[in-house]
This record gives structure tokens, C-alpha cells and sequence, in this order.
């Protein structure tokens, strides 16, 4: 009953605080929505990428190089994509340096005349190193043009040369009357309707939301903060003497120590249930269906950080090393464990730490609910958190004192 | 005189107690270095020079092993080949970009005159494997080139009665082997791409990588936690009874205030001139080519953002509040001004929000500076923002702030 009493005073003195609130319950919805908004775009279900500036450069009065900026670059394809203007070189230079514009497509005079006499030619394209992405976007669109432009003559000059030579009675001007026809074919032909390529998406979860995956990862690591500001108020009893003060009480000190970390534990859950209903409501986050899954998943998390805040108050020494060392673990934990970005952007050695991380198995649990699985399914996540709860509250209570 | 010397002081044992907080230490600089570490890593991996595909070849045809080897020749990948199981999971893992799948049916499918069908497998999450499809589909267009030339070249030798049906595989094969190496070694038309910067053009290679990236938005968050932060300290001074006790003395409150802003920024320097010589010498970071540019940046900087910390301590009114709204305030600001990732990758409203931020303002600088490699006169504007928003918060603070 005691256990319980000292449990509510600390949930109770969490809800009096303002700031801790604020901290536990209105920063995680500010980072979802920034993290949703800004990165969206990596995930399949986020907003596009902002309409790309480029400029043309084109010193060649010629029918091909016309047709590219005409038909290609400001074809309703690519309209919605690019942002073309056209300018002097010296004007658009200036604006690449400076990042005003991602990238300059530059178009030599003889374009139109060289590849009339199917010979070599080159188009340029200068990009902007402060927006490498939009910049080598603007180079594969230009390739995929020059890819096709080159069919053509290879397929003239191929055509020609071996007309002329295998044809037994070589007849040129028969042969000249082809080429304009092979011209045709050439541009007239799909690649795609020989070989068509497809692109598969594979991903460690079925397709989620930013918005689902940021509702993931950032509850987790508010969830881990938690743990900071509960090693904090162990040791602010042990500071200010009421821990010493609640010892001297017929209280068992185990008992003690038990309420403050089941304070702990309550307060954990209430945040985990405050994400889950407010993200549902606010942002329309889909958690999943299996209701045991998401009753079970939050309790070994918190149980998790619990162990964790134990696990801090006993390495710390005073307050301020609190701080210090929980902000160190927690950040490396979010970032390691994919709360911050997804842990495929790791590179595989790096990933390895991640399961280590509490971060890690608590979000691979709630992506998978997400994606529609069922509570067997992550059962590994439950298992592991628990055996991470169990290290931390061996460690923490070995080592924890009580003056 | 005596006051600016109290100040000085004052600001000399802020730097003092810093040093004796091994804690406070490692927060300002070892962990600012581990995400340099990390973030560099993952956004490091957009430089990298080839980007890893593996060829699940299922077909084991001449027209497989052709695609194979132009994908072999390209600079830009690294191929090698395995099952498709494999291939699979070591996407999944993101061991590779991309598995390319040549289904069994690919030859005769072609031989048949089209409906071949071509995989590329990639994790949704990857921002690199557009660059993989990219080269496929110039090896597909090169394969495809040649099989129609062939094609319509032996239609029109038909047409003439130049072939017979015992010598048209034979020619066919010829000409599409011809054809074949009009492709080499550069296509009739092709792009050159080449970065900018600043008054000259360098090569292919990326000036700076994203190791950069995440330095430079790393340093900017963790000297903004530790300016911020220094709210903190007012209110500890307050708490502590010493600010009330140093004020007993012949100490005037403006010595005070101007000591822990010289304090705060003395901290803020001492950061930032850690972070950017072992990010320079131990990461090989760049800090670009204008040291002058770089200090008049970072200074005003380091300026905002005591500025902001000292508007902060006038609204806190414990140092719990204090510790508890200073990452509340850096962490989203960060995210805001693109500290954490490149700000291009960014819808266009959420970059126009950035240049309203102190980071941002500082992210753009830095971003000028050093991978634009654009000199002192473009980063003056990003500055002169900085102070004029330092003078807005150090007046609401100081107005607003109460000592006793």
C-alpha cells in the first residue's frame, strides 16, 4: 500500500510540474510534426519534392536542341517537376553558385548540326553541391534524352554502314531512302515494349506513413526521457534527505525503491497511451489492430526504461551527472535505434549496435502492429525488451545506494 | 572600468566551473562529436563512390551476360551476382542498393520481339537507387538500340534478296555487334556533369560529402544547446543564493549581466573552435577556405544564441524549467533549419520556415562558405540577421529579466 502511496506522489508531482509535462507531452508532437513534414519524402506515403529550378543554356539555334526544351524539359511530363528558365550562361552560372537555382543544362552551338552529321557531341550540366538530390535528378533526366537522341544515330550509322557493306549489289540511293524510315522506327520504338523495367519496393515493413513512423519512434524515445527525469527525482530524495527521511520510517527500503520506480512505470504508460490516443486523433495514425499487441509493447518498453532510470540512478553520482549521462544515452540510443531516422540509412557495422538499443525492438514491435501484424508476431520485440529490462534492474539495484 | 573588469571576471569563472564539470564537458563535446560520427555515416553515404547492385541472373542467356557486362563497365556501380533470395534479403538488410533481377524468360521474350520483363529491387527508403535505374535503363536503351538496327537492317537486306535464311542469324548477329560498339566508349551524345563551385569547376567528386553535412549541422545544435543552456546557469546562480550574495557586494547588476553574456560567450567560442579543429584534423571535415568568413559567421552565432539564452532565463522561473525547455527549443530548431539532414530533401515551405531560424540562418552560411565555396561577402546578410535578432532577444531579456 506504502509501495503504491509513494508511486501516486511522484505521478502526482509529474502532472503539478508544467515544464515536465510540457517536455513529455507537447515536445514529442512538435518533433512528429516537423520529422513528419520535412521527411516525408522518403517515405512512400509522404509529399513530393519541391519543384526543381534549372536553367537552359542553349547556344544552338537547331531544331534538336529546341525540341528538348520545348517537348522534354517543358513537356507536361516534366512541367511538374521542373521549373525551366532560360538565360545567358554568364547569369545562370552566378545563380548555381549561389544556390538560387539547383542546376545549368548547357547546350553547345553545333548540338543540332552534329548529330544532323550523326557525330559526337556533349551536353553539359553544372549542379549546385549544396543540392546534390535536385542536381543529380536534373542530370538523369538529361542522360535519359541524350540515351535516346544516341539510339538513333547508332541505329543510322550502324544501319548505313552495314547496308553499304553487306548488301550484295549496293545500291546508295536505295539505301539513302531507307535511313530517313529507320529514323522513324528508331524514334517511333518504346524501349519499354521490349524490355520493361520494374521497380519493386521491398522495405523491412510494409509501406508506412512519415507520420506513422515518426508516431514510433519519437513516443519511444519520450518514453526514454522519462528515465531521466526519474533517476532525477530518486536522487533529488537522496539530495534533499526525504529519501533518508522515508528510510528511517518503518518502511522496507526495498519497498521504497519499488514505489518511486513503479511512479515510474505508471507515468511511462500514461505517456505511451497519450501518444497512441493523441496521434490516432490529431494526425490519424494507424496503429494496427491487435489491442494486446498495443497493451503488451508499451508495458515491456516501460518496464525497459524503468530498469534504464534504475540503471542511472545508480551510475550517476550527483544531479547534474543525471543529465549529462542520460542525455548521452538516450540521444545514441535514438539515433542508433532508428527513432530519429530509419536504421536501414546505417551502415552494417553501425547497425549491429542498434540491437542493442531499446529504441530498436520497441519500434520494430510497433512498425510491425502498424503494418497489420498480430501480437505472435512480435513476440521477439516483447522478449527482448523484457530480457533489457531485466540487465538494467540486476545492474541497478546492485549497484544503487541508498546515502 | 572596474565594472567591465568585475564582468570579465564574472565571465572567467563560468569557463572556470565548465572545466571543473566533466559532465557538462562531455556533453558539449564528446557527444556533438559521436553524432558527427554517425549522422556523417548516414548521410555520408550519398558520396560514396560506387554504389553496390547485385545481377540475380536467372536467365544465363548471351543477352543476360550482356547486360551484365555493361553494368559491369559503368563507374558509377559495383556488381556482382547472387540468388534471388540472397539478393533480396541483402536489400532488405541495405547491405546493397539494389538487386536486378533477369527473369528466366528474358532471352526469349526479347527473341520473340518484346514483353521481357526486368526487376530492380530497392528499399523504399533509399535515396540513391534512382541513380541505380538510371544506368539500367541506359543499358536496356543500349541493348534495345542495337536489336532494332539489326532488326531493320535485315528486313531491308530481305527486302532486296540479299540474304538467305541459312546466313541471317549469322548477319544478324554481325550487325547488332556492330552496333554494339557504337556505344563505345561514349554514346554519340552524352551529359557531362560537373559540380560548381565558386569560381572554379572541380570534377565529379562531391566537395563536401555528408560527413560535412552532419558536422557542421551538429556543431550548430550543440553550441546552440550549450548558449541556450547557459539560461541555466543564471537561474543556478539565482537558486544558489551566490547572485544574491555576489549582488551585496559592490557588484553592479549590469557587471553581472555583461559577465555571464561574455561568459556565455566565451563557452560558445571554446565549443566551436574545439569542434571544428578535430572535426577538421580527426574526420577531415571542411571547414572551407575562409577563415574569416567562417569566424564572422560562427561569432554572430554564438551571439544569437546567448542572446537567446538570456531572453530564456527572464521567462523560466526555475532551472528545471530551464534544463527542461532548452532541448524543447534546440531540438526543434535544428530540425527546423536543417541541421539533421541536407535541407533540399525538405518540402519548399519547411525551407522557407529554415531561413527564419538562427540555424538555418547559420546552416545557409556555413553551407555559402564551405561547400558552395563562396567568399566572406555572401554570409554578411545571414550575419547582420543574426546580430539584428540578438539585439531583439538581448533587449526582451535584459528588460524582462529579474536578478532578485
Amino acid at each position: 500500500m506504502k509501495l503504491i502511496n509513494i508511486a501516486l506522489k511522484d505521478v502526482k508531482i509529474v502532472f503539478r510540474d508544467k515544464m515536465a509535462l510540457l517536455i513529455l507531452l507537447a515536445m514529442p508532437f512538435i518533433l512528429m510534426t516537423i520529422m513528419g513534414m520535412a521527411l516525408g519524402g522518403l517515405f512512400s506515403k509522404g509529399p513530393e519534392l519541391s519543384k526543381i529550378d534549372v536553367a537552359v543554356v542553349n547556344y544552338d539555334d537547331g531544331k534538336v536542341s529546341e525540341d528538348f526544351i520545348e517537348e522534354i524539359l517543358k513537356g507536361d511530363e516534366l512541367s511538374k517537376l521542373l521549373n525551366v528558365k532560360e538565360m545567358d550562361k554568364k547569369r545562370a552560372m552566378n545563380l548555381v553558385r549561389i544556390g538560387d537555382i539547383s542546376s545549368v543544362i548547357i547546350i553547345p552551338s553545333d548540338f543540332t548540326s552534329q548529330i544532323m552529321k550523326n557525330k559526337s557531341t556533349e551536353m553539359k550540366v553544372y549542379g549546385d553541391p549544396g543540392q546534390e538530390i535536385r542536381a543529380s535528378i536534373v542530370r538523369s533526366i538529361t542522360n535519359a534524352y541524350t540515351n535516346k537522341v544516341s539510339s538513333v544515330m547508332v541505329g543510322v550509322r550502324t544501319g548505313w554502314e552495314s547496308l553499304t557493306k553487306l548488301g550484295k549489289k549496293t545500291n546508295l540511293t536505295e539505301i539513302a531512302r531507307y535511313i530517313p524510315f529507320m529514323i522513324n522506327e528508331m524514334i517511333e520504338k518504346d524501349v519499354e515494349d521490349l524490355v520493361k523495367i520494374e521497380e519493386e519496393n521491398t522495405s523491412q515493413k510494409e509501406s508506412l506513413s512519415s507520420m506513422q513512423y515518426y508516431a514510433a519512434g519519437m513516443s519511444t524515445m519520450f518514453v526514454l526521457f522519462s528515465a531521466m527525469f526519474g533517476a532525477d527525482s530518486i536522487l533529488k530524495e537522496r539530495d534533499d534527505k526525504t529519501l533518508a527521511r522515508l528510510l528511517s520510517s518503518p518502511m522496507k527500503k526495498h519497498s521504497v525503491l519499488g514505489g518511486k520506480l513503479l511512479g515510474i512505470f505508471i507515468i511511462g504508460i500514461l505517456q505511451f497511451t497519450a501518444y497512441i490516443t493523441a496521434t490516432k486523433l490529431i494526425f490519424n495514425v494507424n496503429w494496427g489492430r491487435s489491442i494486446i499487441g498495443l497493451v503488451l509493447l508499451p508495458i515491456s518498453t516501460v518496464l525497459a526504461t524503468t530498469g534504464m532510470t534504475i540503471f542511472f540512478a545508480s551510475i550517476a553520482k550527483t544531479r547534474n551527472a543525471v543529465g549529462g549521462i542520460s542525455q548521452i544515452f538516450i540521444q545514441s540510443m535514438s539515433a542508433l535505434g532508428g527513432s530519429m531516422f530509419p536504421t536501414s540509412l546505417l551502415p552494417p557495422w553501425l547497425r549491429f549496435f542498434s540491437n542493442f538499443t531499446i529504441n530498436k525492438w520497441s519500434m520494430d514491435g510497433f512498425l510491425s502492429l502498424m503494418s497489420g501484424a498480430g501480437v505472435i508476431s512480435i513476440s521477439k520485440s516483447i522478449i527482448v525488451l523484457l530480457a533489457i529490462a531485466l540487465v538494467f534492474f540486476i545492474l541497478g539495484i546492485w549497484r544503487f545506494s541508498y546515502e | 572600468m572596474s565594472k567591465m573588469r568585475k564582468a570579465f571576471e564574472i565571465a572567467l569563472l563560468n569557463l572556470r566551473l565548465l572545466f571543473k564539470d566533466n559532465t557538462s564537458l562531455m556533453m558539449m563535446i564528446a557527444i556533438p562529436l559521436f553524432m558527427t560520427m554517425i549522422m556523417g555515416l548516414v548521410w555520408g553515404r550519398m558520396g560514396e563512390d560506387r554504389l553496390k547492385v547485385i545481377i540475380v541472373d536467372e536467365d544465363k542467356s548471351n543477352y543476360s551476360s550482356m547486360f551484365t557486362d555493361i553494368l559491369k563497365e559503368d563507374e558509377l556501380l559495383s556488381v556482382r551476382k547472387d540468388n534471388r533470395k540472397d539478393a533480396i534479403e541483402k536489400v532488405r538488410e541495405s547491405n546493397v542498393e539494389s538487386a536486378i533481377i533477369i527473369p528466366k524468360d528474358f532471352r526469349d521474350k526479347i527473341k520473340r520481339g518484346g514483353g521481357a520483363k526486368l526487376k530492380v529491387v530497392k528499399l523504399e527508403t533509399s535515396t540513391r537507387a534512382f541513380v541505380v535505374l538510371e544506368v539500367v535503363k541506359g543499358a536496356i536503351n543500349r541493348i534495345a538500340t542495337n536489336y532494332y538496327t539489326a532488326n531493320m537492317s535485315i528486313d531491308y537486306l530481305n527486302k532486296i534478296g540479299t540474304t538467305t535464311d541459312s546466313k541471317e542469324e549469322s548477319l544478324w548477329k554481325k550487325i547488332f555487334t556492330a552496333a554494339d560498339e557504337n556505344w563505345k566508349p561514349e554514346p554519340p551524345v552524352r551529359v557531362i556533369f560537373e559540380n560548381v563551385v565558386a569560381s572554379e569547376v572541380r570534377g565529379k567528386k562531391t566537395i563536401a560529402g555528408g560527413l560535412s553535412q552532419g558536422s557542421l549541422g551538429f556543431a550548430v545544435t550543440f553550441i546552440g544547446f550549450s548558449l541556450v543552456g547557459n539560461s541555466a546557469t543564471i537561474m543556478e546562480d539565482k537558486i544558489k543564493r551566490t547572485l544574491f550574495r555576489l549582488l551585496s557586494t559592490p557588484t553592479h547588476k549590469s557587471s553581472y549581466i555583461i559577465g555571464k553574456i561574455l561568459g556565455s560567450i566565451f563557452v560558445g567560442v571554446f565549443q566551436c573552435t574545439i569542434l571544428i579543429l578535430v572535426g577538421r584534423y580527426l574526420f577531415g571535415v571542411r571547414w572551407g577556405r575562409d577563415p574569416l568568413g567562417l569566424i564572422l559567421l560562427m561569432g554572430s552565432y554564438i551571439i544569437c544564441g546567448t542572446s537567446m539564452g538570456i531572453m530564456l532565463a527572464s521567462l523560466v522561473k526555475t532551472i528545471d524549467q530551464a534544463h527542461t525547455i532548452t532541448p524543447v527549443i534546440m531540438i526543434s530548431m535544428s530540425m527546423l533549419g536543417g541541421c539533421f539532414w541536407p535541407i533540399e530533401v525538405v518540402p519548399q515551405y519547411m525551407q522557407t520556415i529554415a531561413r527564419f531560424t538562427p540555424t538555418g540562418l547559420t546552416m545557409k552560411g556555413l553551407t555559402d562558405l564551405i561547400v558552395r565555396g563562396l567568399g566572406f561577402q555572401t554570409i554578411i546578410l545571414s550575419s547582420f540577421i543574426l546580430l539584428g535578432m540578438s539585439l531583439i532577444f538581448f533587449t526582451l531579456g535584459i528588460y524582462f529579466l529579474r536578478l532578485e
